[in-house]
């Protein structure tokens, strides 16, 4: 069953794909980090 | 979250920040983070996973389906957050709902269109040192989009560092949003309400 969260992302269903850039310098896909679960945590320094 | 080495488990924190990298470095650094860190000083996420305010956490099972939102106040410190993770990761919930704050509003394909560009603008503009067309970008962005809490406090960054540095002077930004939410109002821009924007559904 699929949960309407937000028109971008619902419970049930793929997560929107991005790449950005790490705090290291080198990039990240949300791509690469399947096979593992994951928590993406959001946050700010404000 | 040492416990879940071993457990083919990944934490990626995203900063949401358009000083980039050196904004959010030190504070990875306090937390002693052995996680991976990405930084998104466009805040192209805010829009792609539609949320307008943070810390948020997001739960993806091994196939990247989302199994765990929680859209405002995501706390690794408060026990209702941290044992839905730890569930999620020890198999023993497949999928959690979560407490998320409803966003007040929807936006149309044009004006995310238009909130994205205005963003990529102004974070364009900040990193070439032109804070006042950064801040310009960033407040038509808002026009749009008055509830987004993540552009709000990126304007709040740029135009007011002092109340960031160095120490977060949060009893300011209580008072700040109250202003600017009533000039909003007399400027007939968002109500406390919510926003009624052509093309979206008012609160």
């Amino acid at each position: 069953m699929a949960i309407e969260l937000t028109s971008g992302m619902r419970l049930g269903e793929p997560a929107p794909e991005w790449t950005l850039p790490t705090i290291e310098g080198g990039q990240l896909s949300l791509h690469a980090l399947r096979g593992q679960k994951t928590l993406l945590f959001f946050w700010g320094s404000w | 979250m040492a416990r879940n080495a071993g457990k083919n488990f990944a934490l990626v924190s995203i900063a949401v920040d358009a000083q980039g990298a050196e904004a959010a470095r030190p504070w990875v650094e306090t937390a002693g983070a052995t996680f991976t860190t990405v930084v998104d000083r466009e805040n192209r996420l805010a829009s792609l996973y539609d949320y307008k305010l943070i810390p948020n956490g997001i739960f993806l099972d091994e196939a990247g389906i989302v199994r765990y939102a929680k859209i405002g106040g995501f706390n690794v410190d408060h026990a209702a957050d941290i044992d839905a993770i730890q569930r999620l990761i020890d198999g023993g919930a497949t999928q959690v709902e979560a407490k998320s704050r409803a966003a007040p509003y929807q936006l149309g394909a044009t004006e995310r269109e238009l909130v994205e560009t205005r963003l990529r603008l102004g974070a364009e503009f900040f990193r070439r040192g032109a804070r006042d067309e950064a801040i310009a970008e960033w407040r038509h962005a808002l026009r749009l989009d008055p509830e987004n809490l993540t552009i709000r406090k990126q304007v709040w960054m740029a135009r007011y560092p002092e109340r960031f540095h160095p120490t977060i002077d949060f009893a300011w930004q209580t008072g700040q949003l109250q202003r600017e939410r009533e000039e909003e109002l007399a400027a007939g821009i968002c109500g406390p309400d919510g926003c009624p924007l052509p093309g979206a559904g008012a609160a």
